[in-house]
């Protein structure tokens, strides 16, 4: 089982680092001078890969969370914020610290954290009370969107609609190495409560019956999460998919038990929106495929595959 | 003996370097930005078909300075075979990079900002242009010629524009009535040409009125009925595709009788995009816009 394990995190680590030179060599013009592979590949390939761990990871605490396998990092509202950020911050030309829309969409997604926060501070929420506020809140965070999109002018909010589909292409050196950064030392805190989130893997009751203090362990996972959450959204925008369906692939692979789970999905997470960002830019140069689409086109299918054929074999 | 060597390579090098400094000069663009630039670019890049064609305007027969615009350049024709950068709202940052401009040109309103902020972050020198009045396209030409290297024809054309644009003017305001006019732009939705918009200062200029200069959007997306309330005696609609879909939008407007343009047959289609570019083909544009409200005379 353990040679299994590390063949496994081993197979990842080369896909992911053939996904990445693949990404460094291939792009809209057909040759690759120097400084376009420093400047602008580079960054972007660092910015998938840590957007990749960062949802992944994101969409797996979430489940275990939550016991449901239809969580993902989108569920929780958090990216509605982000997104009602980002589009304000669009349309009013606003410039919040760093670059415009992913600044002003960290503070959004930041924004609906504290509230969730504070709804699963309160002593009456249990997690199935605090799911719910969390699609609640989701909901209002994207009617406000539309309602924006609506009234404004479309001139204004044209890039924030590129941003929604998922848009890696705002990488920055810098800011890529500051993503994957903050997504490495979240996963790791994450990855430290591998127990306790093995414990919620029963049940929020039968978790209490076995000593943990699920309150506090839902607090801390909603702030480990919605960090992760607006890192990953603020810099790329809404990419689908990979939250809800890495996890799966992982939990087939090794088991719920987060220990091995964790590192696994960050892995295959990186490598899998990595290899799709190349992809996106390379298909049809030089049109760039918004990345979410083309995930969910890659990703769909094969998770499909993989269920029936596991189907079939039993 | 050693600093006489020292100050012979020394002056070599300062020759060497001489002719690459020497031509590079600063330019302050539409939003202020100052922009280093050669005195003569070679590689030119224009982000937004309108400025593509304003360039090439302005280079006259040497269309090979330019290296690269956005998709649908199609004017003048010979854009068509150039190398694309992908569409004006979302360019391939990538591409333009390969390409080694020496010269990138991009509308305020037309490319992303971001895309504007990256491009020279990447050391790019990048031109921005407003185009949203009269006053700003004259300024535009200036602008662009002195990027290009070609000030007298900027100046020139500039000064054309002005001239075009004062006698259109002078006429619209002889006119004893100001017909009250929606210019269409689209319809499912049905989008109009709003306050913050050149086209309101066109049909203020041929001495119509438009409906809509009251909305604080360049291109509002008012309901059927809203028009109908505001009974348009002219509907114009601006044919940006093909000529079938504006005959159909024109068409749409036919059950209405109770709107003055449609009782009329004042409902017409401007098949010449002229009017949205800022180059002296937004004169032509404005002729037929005149004649189409006013007729022929």
């Amino acid at each position: 089982m353990n040679a299994r394990l590390w063949r496994l995190y081993f197979l990842g680590l080369c896909t992911w680092i053939i996904a990445f030179v693949f990404a460094l060599n291939f792009g809209i013009p057909a040759d690759s001078p120097r400084d376009l592979i420093s400047q602008l590949r580079f960054p972007r390939a660092l910015l998938a890969s840590a957007v990749g761990i960062g949802l992944s990871v994101a969409g797996a605490v979430l489940q275990a969370l939550f016991s449901n396998p239809l969580c993902e990092p989108y569920t929780l509202g958090i990216s509605s914020g982000a997104a009602l950020g980002a589009v304000l911050a669009a349309a009013l030309g606003i410039n919040f610290i760093f670059f415009g829309i992913t600044g002003s969409a960290f503070v959004g997604a930041l924004l609906f954290g504290v509230i969730l926060y504070f709804i699963s501070r309160h002593r009456d929420t249990n997690n199935l009370g605090l799911l719910m506020a969390g699609v609640m809140l989701g909901f209002l965070g994207s009617s406000l969107v539309a309602l924006w999109m609506a009234l404004a002018d479309p001139n204004g909010i044209q890039s924030a609609l590129f941003w929604l589909l998922g848009d890696l292409s705002r990488a920055r050196p810098r800011g890529a190495f500051f993503s994957l950064f903050a997504v490495l030392s979240l996963t790791l805190a994450a990855w430290g409560s591998w127990r306790k989130l093995d414990g919620l893997l029963m049940g929020e009751q039968d978790a209490l019956t076995l000593g943990i203090p699920v309150p506090r362990v839902r607090t801390k996972m909603l702030i480990l999460v919605s960090l992760l959450i607006a890192v990953c959204v603020s810099a790329a925008g809404m990419i689908g998919f990979i939250g809800l369906v890495i996890p799966h692939f992982a939990r087939r692979a090794v088991g719920s038990l987060h220990q091995k789970l964790i590192p696994l999905c960050a892995i295959w997470g990186a490598a899998f929106l990595t290899f799709s960002d190349a992809l996106s830019r390379s298909l049809f140069r030089p049109y760039e495929l918004p990345v979410g689409v083309l995930t969910a086109l890659l990703g769909a299918p094969l998770f499909l595959l993989v269920m029936f054929k596991r189907q079939g074999v039993k | 003996m050693e600093s006489a060597a020292v100050s012979r390579f020394g002056l070599a090098g300062i020759l060497l370097l001489l002719p690459l400094c020497s031509f590079a000069r600063d330019i302050t663009d539409s939003i202020g930005e100052q922009v280093r630039i050669n005195d003569q670019p070679q590689r030119v890049v224009a982000l937004i078909p309108s400025l593509a064609e304003l360039t090439a305007d302005l280079l006259d027969h040497s269309l090979e300075k330019i290296v690269g615009v956005s998709e649908f350049s199609d004017y003048p024709p010979a854009l068509k075979k150039f190398a694309s950068v992908g569409p004006y709202n979302r360019v391939s940052i990538e591409k333009i990079v390969s390409l080694r401009p020496d010269l990138v040109l991009a509308s305020f309103n037309g490319n992303a900002k971001e895309q504007v902020a990256h491009l020279r972050e990447l050391k790019i020198p990048v031109v921005v242009v407003k185009t949203d009045t009269f006053d700003e396209v004259e300024e535009s030409m200036r602008l662009i010629g002195a990027a290009l290297g070609r000030k007298e024809q900027g100046a020139a054309m500039a000064q054309a524009f002005r001239t075009g644009i004062s006698k259109i003017k002078a006429r619209g305001k002889t006119r004893t009535s100001v017909p009250k006019v929606m210019l269409q732009v689209g319809d499912s939705p049905l989008v109009v040409a709003g306050g913050e918009n050149i086209l309101n200062e066109c049909l203020g200029a041929v001495g119509a009125e438009n409906i809509y200069s009251d909305s604080r959007l360049s291109y509002p997306r008012p309901s059927v009925e809203d028009v109908l309330h505001r009974r348009p005696d002219a509907i114009l609609v601006l044919q940006l595709s093909d000529s079938a879909s504006s005959r159909a939008s024109a068409a749409r407007w036919d059950e209405f009788k109770k709107i003055p343009a449609v009782a009329n047959s004042k409902v017409a289609i401007i098949a010449d995009q002229g009017l949205l570019r800022p180059t002296l083909r937004m004169i032509e544009g404005l002729l037929l816009l005149e004649k189409r409200i006013w007729g022929e005379q």
